[in-house]
């Protein structure tokens, strides 16, 4: 029995049992084995639904009943179904999630969707989809009572089931005599594209999300930072400061002092590196975003990538890689420091580029200008990814093009770690729970790495992770990859071939592609997460907008 | 041997009880122990215990046993009487009868005679004595180890007496007669003897006493009483009675009666005798198989079969015959076809011709007819057939041929073409190399691109085209960072420059193309050098950071602020040739894109300008940064030219080149120059300013040229198809041509890193190859095809221009007539 959608499903699971029928109904769920182990009010459920069903499909049943005998000849497997771990039981809906982990037999070439539709009977929902893939109006009537579906993944091991079930557990190498042990939990809804941001001059190359505001970096040199609600983000770029004459290559904030303001930090092709900071209490003052600090002598080359950590006494330790391999780490000045000297900085600083300077001009009292802590030449290569360890931020986990990644000890400025890749790393990001990497590739792969283990390599060892790298999907360069701020096992990446896809990182595949440009044959150049959006920029100079929601 | 002369001489008794007459003094000791002192058990007792200490002696040569010592003890009491006289006298016989008794020994024997009487000698003791003294050999004195011994031989001894010497020894020398005492010597002499218990006899023969063992002395006596000389022989053996008569019955089962079958014949070697009798009826077997002179049936049979069948007589004189023939190996003839179905007497309807086909047929020349002479017919039977009129004109035509015409083996080499394609290793295992393509460089229409040129970190790619711009993307994003018109630049100076030269205007108003790109291979130094139309520019990119902009600033400042046609002197060949032009002035019209790159870049866009005569082909730089070399083909002498940026200064190597210089380039580390004329390449020292090496490349055009970076390799493209590979520790002659592309060669490149080479070509493909060069100077370079990579259309009959590998990955940028650049990367 082969189940292609929910429409063949459905009378199956429905049979009708009138006395006067002499066959065993084919089903998908086997009732003498819910006989057996006695479940009284599921099966008084059953029957009225059943009976309910039957009442208005006479002849489907009878359909079905003749092509029943073959169909019982289809091996079946046990399985017991449980409520993933970690996943609440009470639906947004207040509804329950549960179901009896009683084991029940399903066919064996069963897959994630027919698994669905059993989830959602047991759970006195609509297994059919309600997108009008029901011609029948009189079932439509009767069913209308009940709650829409909702679409689940199961786990089978700790991996998504992405095959029929038999051949998932032949993978696996379980043993079909126990009844299986299947996880379900609500399915990851595709990002749904909710509008874009207003036509920016030039492309957007950078993009960062902290606390309700989503920076934008752009190839003009021009920060731009939109307000996001609930409702996803203003369309209108809030506020907009010029910072450098270069194209921008990266940008990170953070939440930076006692009260609300954002540190924003640009590191652009000008082989400048700035902050500002995003002030969200003054509405009084015309720009919000203040040039913060200036930060020279570092680096003679562009500046590919930027890491910003908050330390235990409130500072804030920055790290900054250029294309030469040449990694920094900056004490970022806060603002109880550095008042004394600020006209002294203001001097030293009038060589910087004009955009800084009319900024200066406006705010002299708050621009300080900051030397390297230390700086060392991590790579050989540009350094194209750079972040702190998981709640360490003593450890730097930096990545090339010269194929390696590495973890720095900032304090000592030594490398604990080298693993050496065999591709261009053209992005980097860390796991929101732990030191397990992703790395977007130039030949378009999305690889993990976990450098937790010793000698670092791809991840394989690791019980949770599915495959040993997700799989080829993308058609070119990897641009940007970032880690789902909210679970550990989402990532979502974008590619120069414009799309953006999302991925758990328990199965091999993509769970969504969407494209991620509004025009074919643009780049999407970067990535960010919000609270239930995901943000992208690229080559068409607008930053997307999907809605990514559980 | 002995001969005595004062034989039994009475030797003086050591016993303290010997009686005191000389003449009674004993040869031994014993004997005369016991006769002195008869009866005396004293004395007997250690008579036995001398016997008994003989004991083992005893026991190893005669049958004597205790009883026999009893009795001779007895025999001794017995035997007192005996007289020693006859004993003697036998002795002296003896010694008489002796063969070497000689003259002079008779004299001796009587002086013994004389000595000897009166003595006694108890054979019984003798006997005991000899018993007892039989441990010592019997061997002769007659040894003579030494040779000093007389060896005269048998002849009478008399013969030397008038001699002073006796006779000669082993070693020829004389023997010297010992002088002989006078009685008195020999009385004390004897006394001497006597007292010492010595025996001493002379020898005649050597002239010499001896004096006589113990054995010898028994020996004599012995022989002196009539015994047996040797005293173990027992001359009357008990008689041991082995036959007693009486029948006796012994033996294990000897009174059992045998079997029957003991008396019977076998009836095993009855079977036995039965078989072979029948194989011999059968004549399997004959007698003399039976006989054992036929060991193996078989070999008798083949033998018997051999002999019967017919032999060749002449046997082996055929194979001489055949070893002698000379001349040329047998050459069978060809075979002449089989009849065919034309030839039959009754052929098929269809064979036979129809009058129009006899009529065409008596046209054709006979040669070109179908069966020659023959004309297929139809009959009834093969007996109304009648003769073939042209059998013996063929027959003998046949023969001509055969005869005359001369035969030769042809030999066909069997070889499997497969197998003469030289093994390659797989390409898959020779990653990585470019094979996808994955970012294009757009911006909207240029015309052909036809250079490009890599940031030495490969950061940026610059491109120049038809349409004279130059281009700066970023490679990581394909985005356009900057763009510099050098067209608009030169007509703006030249326009200035040349007011008055009409005519020059007029060549410079149609758009110059790029021709040639290059960015300075130092990192330090952010500059570009171009060659458009007669002019190379140096173009400041401004990416530097604050120490490198410092750095190029320094080096571009004269080149910024040259004046009067750069800092040539007036006299040289190179100020006629080139011309430095400060770009300062012009510089205003672009700011958008005057501006650096880098906040600290410093300086950006054209920079300054070298004209020179003619249209610049090619711009190379030197690994350094500082020297650049342009060419200009068409300038003859002037075509090469040499130019150092931080100088503004211009020399002109050559004073006159043959041929038309394509291409110039530097050796990555030692000072050479590689100058292509159409057809060769010439490498020159630039230190001693001598041409080393001229390289033949067998191309008619070279179009492209690059020396791998380890400097003793150079490939080379040309127009007419080839890439020619020149090891240049080989020879002046190619290591290697390759011909796989279907248009020109436009381009050919190593990788700085990785062992990889490319080649462009207009049939806009671009064909990568593993270019493995090894250090140990007796590997050839391996050079394995691994990828052809596609994405350029052909347009205008120009497909891919130009390619350029990126310097630190194995990727490989490439641009085409259609305008488009691609950035290949490995996958």
């Amino acid at each position: 029995m082969r189940l292609k959608n929910l429409r063949d499903i459905k009378p199956s699971l429905f049979p009708p049992s009138k006395p006067n029928h002499n066959h065993r109904p084919s089903t998908i769920i086997d009732h003498e084995q819910i006989n057996r182990n006695s479940q009284p009010q599921l099966l008084h459920r059953f029957s009225t639904t059943i009976a309910d069903l039957s009442n208005h499909h006479p002849n489907k049943y009878k359909q079905t009943m003749d092509s029943s005998d073959e169909e019982n000849t289809t091996t079946k497997l046990r399985i017991s179904l449980h409520l993933a771990p970690g996943v609440k039981p009470q639906n947004s809906d207040g509804t329950t999630l549960e179901i009896p982990s009683d084991p029940i037999a399903v066919p064996c070439n069963i897959r994630k969707r027919g698994l669905s539709a059993v989830v959602n009977h047991l759970l006195g929902r609509n297994v059919v989809n309600d997108s009008g893939s029901n011609s029948d109006d009189n079932e439509e009537d009767s069913l209308s009572s009940l709650l829409p579906p909702i679409a689940f993944d199961f786990l089978l091991s700790s991996k998504l089931l992405r095959l029929p079930l038999e051949s998932a557990v032949r993978k696996e190498g379980l043993s079909t005599e126990k009844a299986i042990e299947l996880h379900y939990f609500p399915a990851r809804l595709p990002p749904i594209k909710e509008g874009e941001g207003e036509n920016f001059p030039d492309w957007v190359t950078s993009l960062d999300y902290t606390d309700g505001v989503l920076f934008a970096g752009c190839a003009d040199g021009v920060v731009r930072s939109f307000e996001c609600g609930d409702k996803g983000m203003n369309r209108k770029a809030v506020r907009s400061v010029g910072a450098h004459t270069g194209q921008i290559h990266c940008l990170t904030s953070i939440a930076f002092g006692n009260d609300d303001s954002l540190l924003v930090a640009t590191g652009s092709m000008d082989q400048t590196l700035v902050t500002h900071l995003y002030d969200n209490s003054t509405s009084s003052k015309s720009s919000g975003l203040d040039l913060h600090a200036v930060y020279s002598g570092g680096h003679g080359n562009s500046i590919t990538s930027v890491a910003m950590c908050n330390e235990a006494d409130n500072g804030v330790v920055m790290a900054s890689g250029d294309w030469d391999g040449g990694l920094v780490i900056w004490n970022v000045p806060t603002s109880s420091t550095n008042e004394t000297n600020a006209e002294e900085t203001e001097e030293s600083s009038s060589k910087r580029q004009k955009g800084s300077s009319k900024k200066k001009q406006a705010h002299p009292k708050s621009i300080r200008e900051a030397k390297p802590k230390t700086s060392t030449k991590a790579h050989s290569s540009n350094i194209f990814g750079l972040c702190f360890g998981y709640q360490s931020p003593t450890t730097l986990l930096t990545s090339s093009w010269d194929h390696s990644l590495k973890v720095y000890d900032v304090e000592r400025m030594d490398c604990i770690l080298t693993t050496n890749g065999s591709r261009v790393i053209t992005s980097m990001s860390r796991c929101m729970n732990g030191n397990i990497v992703a790395t977007g590739c130039a030949d378009n792969m999305v690889r993990l790495w976990d450098m937790r283990v010793g000698n670092g390599g791809n991840v394989g060892s690791m019980g949770q992770i599915a495959d040993k790298t997700l799989r080829q999907s993308h058609t070119a360069w990897v641009s940007d990859v970032q880690w789902s701020p909210t679970d550990p096992f989402v990532l979502s990446s974008n590619s120069h071939d414009g799309t953006l896809k999302v991925w758990d990182i328990r199965s091999s595949v993509p769970l969504h592609t969407v494209n991620a440009v509004s025009k074919k044959g643009e780049k999407a150049l970067c990535l960010a997460f919000g609270d239930g959006y995901v943000y992208s920029g690229g080559s068409d100079c607008v930053v997307n907008q999907f809605a990514c929601k559980v | 041997m002995a001969r005595k002369s004062k034989i039994p001489e009475p030797t003086p008794d050591p016993e303290p009880a010997s009686s005191g007459s000389d003449s009674e003094q004993e040869y031994d000791s014993e004997a005369e122990g016991s006769e002195s002192n008869d009866g005396s058990s004293s004395e007997q007792d250690s008579v036995a215990d001398s016997f008994d200490d003989g004991e083992d002696f005893e026991s190893q040569g005669s049958s004597d046993d205790d009883e026999d010592v009893l009795k001779r003890q007895g025999d001794e009491s017995d035997d007192d009487s005996f007289d020693g006289e006859g004993g003697v006298q036998i002795l002296d016989t003896e010694v008489l009868d002796a063969p070497r008794q000689w003259k002079r020994d008779v004299l001796g024997s009587k002086k013994a005679d004389e000595t000897g009487d009166g003595e006694k000698v108890d054979p019984e003791k003798v006997k005991a004595v000899a018993a007892y003294m039989h441990t010592d050999d019997l061997s002769s004195d007659d040894e003579d180890p030494e040779g000093i011994n007389n060896r005269i031989g048998r002849i009478p001894l008399h013969w030397y007496d008038d001699y002073e010497h006796i006779g000669y020894d082993a070693h020829g020398s004389k023997v010297i007669k010992s002088a002989q005492g006078n009685m008195l010597d020999q009385i004390l002499q004897n006394e001497d003897d006597a007292d010492g218990k010595k025996y001493t006899v002379y020898d005649a023969l050597n002239a010499k006493n001896v004096q006589l063992t113990e054995r010898q002395i028994q020996l004599i006596r012995r022989l002196q009483s009539g015994a047996f000389a040797h005293p173990e022989h027992d001359a009357n053996p008990d008689y041991i009675d082995y036959y007693s008569g009486i029948p006796e019955i012994s033996g294990i089962n000897s009174n059992r009666y045998e079997k029957k079958s003991r008396f019977q014949p076998s009836a095993f070697e009855k079977l036995q005798v039965r078989r072979l009798l029948h194989r011999l009826k059968c004549g399997s077997i004959n007698m003399d198989f039976l006989e054992g002179k036929v060991r193996d049936m078989n070999d008798y049979k083949k033998c018997q079969e051999d002999s019967d069948k017919p032999f060749l007589l002449w046997k082996g004189d055929e194979e001489d015959e055949l070893a002698l023939r000379k001349g040329p190996q047998h050459i069978a003839p060809p075979k002449q076809p089989p009849p065919g179905h034309a030839l039959s007497y009754r052929p098929p309807e269809e064979y036979l011709p129809s009058r129009e086909e006899l009529e065409e047929w008596e046209k054709l020349d006979p040669e070109d007819r179908p069966y020659g002479n023959f004309v297929p017919k139809q009959f009834d039977n093969l007996r109304s057939v009648g003769a073939y009129e042209h059998a013996v004109k063929e027959r003998f035509e046949r023969c001509l041929d055969l005869y005359l015409c001369p035969r030769v083996m042809k030999r066909r080499l069997n070889i499997d073409p497969e197998s003469l394609v030289p093994r390659l290793p797989r390409a898959s295992d020779l990653r990585p190399f470019p094979t996808t393509k994955c970012i294009e460089y757009k911006d909207g229409e240029v015309g052909a691109v036809r250079c490009l040129s890599v940031s030495p970190e490969g950061q940026f790619i610059v491109s120049g085209g038809e349409d004279g711009i130059v281009r700066l993307w970023e490679v990581q994003t394909g985005r356009l960072v900057r763009k510099w018109n050098l067209g608009d630049v030169l007509t703006n100076v030249v326009e200035k420059e040349d007011e008055k030269s009409e005519e020059d205007n007029e060549t410079l108003k149609p758009k110059k193309p790029i021709t040639s790109i290059e960015w300075n291979p130092n990192r330090s130094h952010h500059c570009i050098i171009a060659g458009v139309g007669k002019c190379a520019v140096i173009i400041a990119t401004g990416t530097g950071g604050i120490d490198d902009a410092e750095v190029t600033d320094a080096l571009l400042s004269d080149a910024m602020s040259v004046k009067g046609g750069g800092n040539i002197a007036a006299e040289s060949r190179a100020a006629k040739a080139v011309k430095w032009i400060s770009l300062k002035k012009y510089n205003k019209q672009d700011a958008s894109n005057s501006s650096p790159i880098s906040a600290f870049g410093g300086s950006a866009g054209p920079i300054a300008l070298l004209q020179t005569n003619r249209d610049v082909a090619s711009v190379r730089w030197h690994r350094k940064g500082d020297y650049f070399v342009t060419v200009s083909p068409k300038a003859g002498a002037a075509a090469v030219l040499i130019h150092q940026l931080s100088k503004a200064a211009s020399q002109q190597p050559f004073g006159k080149t043959k041929g038309e210089v394509q291409l110039a380039c530097f050796h990555p580390m030692k000072p050479f120059l590689f100058v292509a004329s159409k057809e060769h390449v010439k490498v020159y020292h630039l230190v001693k300013q001598v041409m080393v090496k001229r390289l033949l490349s067998g191309c008619r055009h070279i179009s492209s040229l690059d020396v791998h970076c380890s400097g003793d390799h150079l490939v080379v493209g040309s127009l007419d198809r080839r890439l020619v590979w020149f090891d240049l520790d080989l020879a002046s002659t190619p290591y290697k041509t390759l011909k796989y592309h279907e248009r020109a060669l436009r381009s050919v490149g190593f990788h700085p890193r990785y062992p990889l080479m490319a080649s462009a070509a207009d049939d806009g493909s671009i064909h990568v190859f593993h270019s493995m060069v090894y250090s140990d100077l007796m590997r050839n370079p391996l050079i394995v095809p691994v990828k052809v990579l596609k994405g350029h259309a052909v347009t205008n009959s120009l497909g891919a221009l130009t390619m350029v590998f990126h310097p630190t990955q194995p990727w490989l940028f490439s641009a085409g007539a259609d305008g488009k650049i691609h950035l290949f990367q490995d996958l």
